[in-house]
């Protein structure tokens, strides 16, 4: 049984794109942010990128494999692939990450790329618009929890989560799935999950309940003795 | 005298459409199409609007649905939507036709489809704006069946939605919900729960039904 709750505020979802073709950075910076995300940057050299992973845990990173070779501290500095591999333990585990190229032949080592979650992604083909309609649903999942959060309250997130999984803890029947939101179909245990996990639909519930709580609130409140 | 085609679908392909299609069935009121099951198909609506006698629909719909669509299982309609279910209507299908009026108990499609229907065809849609939660455990389910009995009789006799189509159905959810916070039901191990969806279904209930006739 999922116990209580810990959670953290979340921040908008953040990408770094590396690439020293301007057009193509400034080409899609425009499209990502028309498409709501706010938090687009970009890095034209490996030490602006590197500059850039020191002060932020990006969500997503994004660098060009054919990135120029410039020398950095007397030494020529590396593909973009290969930066991404050195770079892999800087970038949270949970971002998404892909190298990105206009020619798969100029991968050198994919299974290496495979091994540490990095993606690749073709230009101007399918695989680029899928990798960026993936971290512009995972964008606008994002903003959608921090939308409910702040209507929830994040003082009262904590507090209603855990009173809302004590009751489901009192009532937990493993074996039922009898609760449908939409087409899922799932139990209680199923639910406190979702709220443990701070889910979309787990912040739902959360919501829910404090609606629900704030009807009861108000009907005592009503029926109170003046 | 106005004629009106009256077709009820509900196709029962899983737990929760298979019981609403108990509930609608139970409903189906004087001469009118029923399309339950695997009768539920695209094609059979299809070919039961292109045949309308008259210019005018009422459509009642129990299951599945997305913003833009009234959904069936898979292997009876278009679109897959995913690999249990497919789109059975679409508003393109209906923009030919004359005066449509739908009952859409379903998630979500007042947005799309409801809003081309009351735009487009300057019909009437009821339905809801987000989706919806139930409960199919025995006697809770009764709670999503109730409110909504008396609506559908009603616009079924009256061969359209009339103009307290909505009011009369925030009553239906109201007294159901007062049942299970307060009432005989209260007690119940997850009325708080029944109560939460019930609050759910009032607060997703689109109240723009379009302009009357």
């Amino acid at each position: 049984m999922p116990g209580t709750l810990e959670l953290e505020r979340e921040q908008e979802f953040s990408i770094l794109l590396v690439d020293d073709d301007q057009d193509w950075l400034t080409e899609t910076v425009e499209f990502l942010q028309d498409q709501g995300l706010e938090v687009v940057d970009t890095a034209r050299t490996q030490e602006e990128a590197d500059s850039r992973l020191r002060v932020k845990d990006y969500d997503a990173v994004l660098a060009d494999v054919e990135l120029q070779p410039t020398q950095v501290h007397g030494r020529p500095s590396e593909r973009g692939d290969d930066w991404l591999l050195e770079r892999v333990g800087q970038i949270p585990e949970t971002a998404i990450k892909a190298a990105v190229t206009a020619d798969p032949k100029r991968i050198r080592d994919s299974d290496a790329l495979e091994e540490n979650g990095i993606r690749v992604a073709v230009k101007a083909l399918d695989s680029e618009k899928l990798l960026f309609e993936e971290i512009i649903g995972e964008a606008l999942k994002r903003r959608h929890r921090i939308g409910l959060r702040k209507r929830i309250g994040e003082d009262m997130i904590q507090r209603a989560a855990d009173l809302f999984l004590e009751w489901i803890n009192s009532r937990l029947d493993k074996a039922s799935k009898t609760i449908w939101v939409g087409a899922r179909k799932l139990s209680l245990l199923d639910i406190a999950e979702e709220v443990a996990g701070q889910t979309d639909v787990g912040l739902r519930f959360v919501e829910m309940f404090v609606s629900h709580m704030r009807l009861r609130i108000g009907l005592k409140n009503s029926s109170s003795p003046e | 005298m106005t004629v009106i085609m009256r077709i009820y679908v509900a196709a029962g392909f899983d737990e929760l459409t298979t019981l609403m299609l108990g509930w609608l069935a139970k409903l189906v009121s004087g001469e009118s199409k029923r399309l339950f099951g695997e009768d539920a198909s695209r094609a059979e609506f299809l070919s039961n609007i292109e045949n309308m006698p008259s210019d005018n629909l009422l459509v009642v719909f129990y299951g599945h649905g997305t913003s833009s669509a009234l959904l069936t299982a898979a292997h009876l309609g278009s679109v897959p939507v995913d690999q249990d279910k497919s789109h059975l209507c679409v508003a393109k299908d209906l923009e030919e036709l004359g005066r449509v009026e739908v009952f859409a108990y379903c998630c979500s499609s007042s947005l799309d489809l409801g809003n081309s229907i009351r735009e487009k065809n300057y019909g009437r849609f009821v339905g809801y704006r987000g989706e919806l939660l139930f409960s199919t455990a025995p006697f809770e389910a009764n709670a999503f069946e109730r409110p909504l009995i008396d609506v559908v009789t009603k616009l079924g006799e009256s061969g359209g939605v009339y103009d307290e189509a909505v009011e009369d159905l925030l009553q239906g959810y109201e007294m159901e919900h007062e049942r299970w916070l307060a009432g005989e039901y209260s007690r119940e191990d997850r009325s708080m729960m029944i109560c939460m969806f019930l609050e759910e279904h009032m607060r997703l209930l689109d109240r723009d039904i379009g302009r009357s006739g």
